[in-house]
């Protein structure tokens, strides 16, 4: 594989870890969120709240899971052609 | 910080505008926002009249740039990548002036502002979900359903908690960068006022401005890529 394309590849992939940890926190905030609101509109509280929250964490887990499968398919892929793995 | 950012205010001096329904500040990104359209309409037209075999100034500039995503779209998306080309490549431009123009002393960046960056987002959210739509119909929610049919409903939900983190986080990073960014120049202004914050803001100009508009489009791409190929990927997965 040549340099560049190598390079494009370390790229792509900065850019989807750099989304990592943003995207762990906001889908756990956004979870509880949606969870909090369906309280407040049916007095529920903590119901909701509770259950939308493990599913947000779970959500965000997921997210980081896939995108960390994926990217260790990918350099797998890349250096298989090479000589010695 | 308030009287800082308007007494340098150029936007505001030539174009006293206060739109109706807006607080100043408000008012102000909006007016930047034109300013920065105005620009980039003007580049555009200025460089396709005087296109040249050779390129010469910014028309080098500029194709190198439009090079660089075209090569990054047809990479990412594929073979459809260029059609969506139009899209990510104003996003990257718009940004990326609209983040340059705040390094401009007497202007604030308009993605300094969350409002700016959250109408970047959802465009970009509502675009790849209806590309998603229109390309699978109404099996492209069966990819939001996982891999066991049991667990589907639960799946479903988190799938859509983690979808819609997506144009909250496109948006809170570039914001928070940029917003970051102009508090730490208005900090060492405070200090001195020629020096330092001129180191600060060429840092700034060659690192997180240009990276911000890149990650943006770059990610534009990415859930482009996953709206149009989920069910193809999977198959490969």
């Amino acid at each position: 594989m040549d340099e560049p394309e190598n390079k494009k590849k370390e790229t792509l992939w900065l850019a989807q870890i750099s989304s990592l940890g943003i995207a762990l926190v906001l889908c756990t905030l956004f979870g509880f969120g949606i969870g909090y609101f369906i309280d407040s509109k049916l007095h529920t509280s903590p119901v909701f709240a509770l259950i939308f929250l493990v599913l947000g964490i779970a959500a965000g887990f997921i997210n980081v899971f896939r995108t960390l499968a994926q990217g260790d398919r990918k350099p797998r892929s890349g250096n298989s052609d090479r000589p010695g793995r | 910080m308030e009287n800082g950012t308007e007494a340098i205010n150029l936007i505001q001096t030539f174009l006293p505008l206060q739109l109706p329904g807006l607080t100043p500040e408000q008012s102000l990104t909006v007016e930047t926002t034109w300013f920065v359209m105005a620009i980039i309409i003007a580049a555009a037209v200025f460089l396709s009249a005087t296109l040249r075999q050779v390129p010469r100034g910014l028309q080098n500039v500029v194709e190198m740039l439009v090079g660089f995503l075209e090569n990054f779209i047809s990479d990412i998306v594929g073979p459809r990548g260029p059609a969506y080309f139009p899209l990510v490549a104003t996003i990257f431009f718009f940004i990326l002036v609209a983040n340059y123009i705040g390094l401009i002393p007497g202007f604030v960046a308009p993605t300094s502002s969350i409002n700016t960056t959250a109408a970047c987002a959802v465009v970009v959210f509502v675009f790849y979900q209806y590309i998603g739509f229109k390309m699978h119909g109404i099996k492209y929610l069966k990819h939001f359903m996982g891999p066991i049919p049991v667990l589907a409903p639960i799946f479903f939900v988190m799938e859509i908690i983690s979808q819609l983190a997506r144009p909250l986080s496109l948006s809170l990073r570039l914001f928070a960068n940029l917003t970051a960014g102009e508090l730490i120049i208005k900090i060492l202004m405070t200090f001195c006022v020629v020096g330092l914050p001129v180191v600060w803001m060429c840092w700034e100009s060659l690192l997180t401005d240009w990276f911000q508009a890149f990650i943006f489009s770059l990610l534009t791409m990415i859930y482009l890529a996953g709206a149009i190929a989920s069910d193809h990927e999977e198959e490969h997965a």
